[in-house]
């Protein structure tokens, strides 16, 4: 069984192509996901699927005595149509589906026959499904395989009325049936059973009358309860799973998740898969509401996460692939986000960036007075409302504002700051180890030797440096740190690096290298940077970036010893550049996009994944 | 990213990327002709002291946890502590050098069979019995034996390390160094060679040729009456 889900699963990972199966996704699902995008089989044609690494092992664990598979077309799946996924909750059941389009009923049913000769499943006017429902929910025609897994909200059938339709019985041996007890005696029951099934055995012996009644009954066997309890639970959520893989089944577009506005913006046929997740304020609540700890319950997440949205979508094309993702938010957290996001990158750190050394940076800019005040309006509406402290809780939040003169942090830490990791150098570092005279007693000697080590540069605005020269001041007063060369060092003694720092221009710099702070003092940095990165650090809120060609440039791998197999150095060797952005907000979105270069030498991203899967594999 | 993070991955990049990590240990035994005298055990780390010194500031490294400055001063304090309540073993010794992560611990012995005891002692405390020396005087005829047993253990626990914390053993050292108050007239081991001076016998080996046991560090050395 776990080979059919395992295989289904793969293949829905490499198909493509609009059969219209999104048809089949309830109208109310809450999350979305879809495989889709003419270009799959448009970026790597069925026969270089075939002759792949991935496809090829696969296809070697699928194939069997009875039957060799050659093509991924052999299955019987449509993989030039699209496949999707949905979760949908309701208050006693939480549904994961997915929908997948077949291309050939009977070559569907020779698979199935084959890898899972246990289970026999019977032909209904074309539906097939599995006898005396084993499977639960999975279903398929000549079309379409529908398979649903569910699972019951457990704290649904703690209720007596639920529990008494469904012929449960109340799995406790203390005769509370009070919900919120439930779970501290499930925990408990792990331990007990073996005590109380022991006990029982012996009261058995002595009595062999069962007793009738078994609400009251303390000796209840409640070992056979919980079984029994489980056991229909589990027949239930079958039942319930084929039911609902035949609603998906035989859905019209009329009910569908096309009805749906917020799904429908969502959609973009360029992208080879998207993600589409509805407000999460009614998933949390749904999931929450069925909480055992009603504390966690009370936070007002109402405010937080009202009317919020995330879509993502994955592009494979050429020369890169994507992940875009876009969060929308609730007008009260926007509104938050908008003044704490206010801040732009300072230009004058672009002063201090050589692109030619540069391995990889991380730069990001929010206001720090915006964070500071608002921030603490965020978590007091989150807390207001909680059960015991509430009360308390804001008035902490309030005193910590009033005492905190963000104004004043403000100044000192604009918010702003890029981190470079700006090249690898070769250091000198003494090390001690010893000389023997004539009867063998030794002396001790300084000798050197050089080490690389990376090269860091931090950089953050500031406006009022007082209580950071102070701070410095009282420093080399203590003779914690030195100035040479119109910069302040600190070297802990038994560390090779040493972190210099200086401030200059309303900027506060902290690095590694002596080299690179010399030149910033001097005003000799030798700054190189394209317009492109410029564009990455000033128009994102939050920027990461590597180059990995220079990694591979100037990563001593050879001498660091770690790549006994050469992947890490193939890999670094033809891999590109690869960053992740998160964008300022745009209404009530935010946009973050991670890319990754796709290697000239490589037809697109598809076949660039398959590469590197199968390099690493072997 | 969480500024804890982001120093994390700093200190890590650090530790991978300065070279091999290196260290030697030294043992010293002392020897007078009345049998008695002093055993010193020196680690010296200090070729890797900028590897150590970034690894100092994590918590954990390549799945073991990290110690503290406090962890090893009371490691030695302990290997003092123990070696205080030895029997015939006095003027316990340590020093620790925190800068240069250079360590070691002296004590005098009665005599060398004292040594042996505390081996034994260690030895038996360890789940897998690793490589145990034994030393052995004999006044009346000058002789000082050293009997080295290797156990394949040492390998067995060598090869279950992942090649990273091997790496850490690749340009290791370890030096015997023997010295009497009376010339040395012979010794037998080929790998070990006498001072100049005649009054000292020294050997080294390569972490490797311990692990593997290529490396024998047994002797035999006859000193003048």
């Amino acid at each position: 069984m776990k080979k059919l889900f395992t295989a289904v699963m793969l293949f829905a990972a490499s198909i493509v192509f609009a059969q219209n199966t999104i048809t089949k996704v309830p109208k109310d699902a809450s999350i979305v996901a879809s495989i889709k995008g003419e270009n799959l089989t448009q970026l790597m044609s069925i026969e270089e699927l075939n002759n792949s690494f991935v496809m090829q092992e696969m296809l070697k664990e699928l194939s069997r005595k009875e039957a060799d598979y050659s093509s991924i077309e052999d299955f019987g799946i449509n993989i030039k149509a699209s496949s999707h996924y949905f979760f949908q909750v309701n208050d006693s059941i939480m549904y994961n589906a997915f929908i997948i389009p077949v291309s050939n009923g009977d070559k569907f049913d020779a698979f199935v026959k084959n890898t899972n000769s246990r289970h026999e499943f019977v032909n209904n006017n074309g539906i097939r499904s599995f006898k005396d429902n084993s499977e639960g929910g999975i279903i398929w025609n000549d079309n379409t395989l529908v398979i649903v897994e569910g699972s019951l909200v457990d704290s649904y059938f703690n209720d007596k009325t639920v529990a008494k339709r469904y012929g449960l019985k109340p799995d406790n041996i203390y005769g509370y049936t009070d919900d919120a007890v439930t779970e501290a005696i499930e925990v408990e029951e792990a331990e007990t059973v073996k005590e109380a099934s022991e006990e029982i055995y012996e009261e058995e012996e002595i009595e062999e009358t069962v007793i009738e009644s078994t609400e009251d009954n303390n000796t209840y066997n409640y070992y056979d309860s919980y079984n029994n309890n489980y056991d229909i639970k589990r027949t239930l959520s079958k039942q319930w799973d084929l039911k609902k893989a035949k609603e998906v089944l035989l859905q019209i577009e009329a009910n569908s998740i096309l009805k749906n506005k917020s799904y429908l913006s969502s959609i973009d046929n360029t992208a080879e898969a998207t993600l589409w997740v509805n407000d999460f304020g009614k998933i949390y609540s749904q999931m929450l509401g069925s909480a055992y700890f009603r504390d966690l319950a009370g936070f007002n997440l109402g405010a937080m996460y009202a009317d919020n949205n995330l879509t993502a979508k994955l592009f494979l094309e050429d020369d890169k692939m994507m992940l875009n993702t876009k969060y929308t938010m609730s007008d009260m957290m926007a509104k938050s986000y908008k003044k704490m996001s206010s801040r732009k990158l300072n230009k004058k750190f672009f002063d201090y960036v050589n692109e030619d050394k540069m391995i990889a940076y991380m730069s990001y800019a929010m206001d720090t007075k915006a964070m500071l005040e608002e921030y603490p309006k965020l978590m007091k509406s989150i807390y207001q409302n909680m059960p015991y402290y509430g009360e308390e809780a804001v008035l902490a939040i309030d005193l910590f504002s009033l005492l905190l003169d963000e104004e004043a942090v403000a100044e000192v830490l604009k918010g702003d700051m890029l981190f470079l990791l700006s090249g690898i150098s070769k250091q000198e570092v003494t090390y001690t180890t010893y000389e023997y005279n004539d009867d063998y007693e030794y002396v001790e000697v300084e000798k050197k030797k050089t080490e690389t080590l990376p090269d860091f540069l931090l950089m953050a605005s500031s406006d009022d440096s007082e209580i950071i020269t102070k701070l410095i001041k009282y420093s080399k007063n203590k003779e914690f740190v030195t100035f040479n060369d119109g910069f302040y060092t600190f070297k802990e003694k038994s560390s090779p690096i040493s972190l210099h720092f200086l401030i200059k221009d309303d900027i506060i710099f902290v690095g590694t290298s002596a080299v690179e702070m010399k030149k910033i003092v001097t005003g000799t940095f030798n700054a190189k940077v394209s317009s492109k990165h410029k564009n990455i650090m000033s128009k994102n809120n939050y920027s990461m970036y590597v180059s990995a060609q220079q990694l591979a440039d100037q990563l001593p791998i050879e001498e660091m010893g770690i790549d006994r197999s050469g992947k890490l150095e193939w890999f670094l060797n033809t891999s590109e550049d690869a960053y992740i952005t998160a964008s300022k907000i745009k209404g009530n979105t935010v946009d973050t996009n991670m890319v990754i270069g796709v290697p000239s030498s490589q037809e697109n991203a598809l076949k660039y994944i398959f590469d590197i899967i199968e390099n690493i594999a072997k | 990213m969480k500024p804890y993070n982001l120093f994390k991955i700093c200190v890590l990049l650090v530790t991978l990327i300065t070279i091999t990590s290196c260290f030697e240990v030294i043992e010293e035994i002392d020897l007078k002709s009345d049998g008695s005298g002093t055993m010193t055990y020196t680690l010296n780390l200090s070729k890797s002291k900028s590897k150590i010194a970034s690894i100092m500031l994590l918590d954990s490294i390549n799945g073991y946890k990290v110690p503290s400055r406090q962890d090893i001063q009371k490691g030695l304090n302990d290997i003092v502590a123990e070696l205080n309540k030895a029997d015939g073993i006095t003027n316990v010794t340590k020093t620790a050098d925190y800068e240069n992560f250079i360590f070691s611990v002296k004590c005098n012995f009665k005599d060398v069979d004292k040594i042996n005891k505390i081996a034994t002692n260690v030895s038996n405390k360890q789940k897998n019995k690793m490589v145990i020396s034994s030393y052995f005087f004999d006044k009346n005829n000058s002789q000082f034996k050293r009997k080295y047993t290797y156990s394949d253990q040492i390998k067995k626990q060598y090869s279950k390390l992942n090649s990273k914390n091997k790496k850490v053993f690749d340009d290791a050292s370890y030096t015997a160094i023997y010295r009497f108050d009376k010339t040395v007239l012979s010794q037998n081991n080929p790998k070990a060679k006498v001072s100049k001076s005649k009054k000292a016998v020294m050997q080294r080996l390569n972490a490797m040729e311990i692990i593997d046991g290529s490396g024998n560090l047994s002797t035999q050395i006859k000193l003048s009456k």
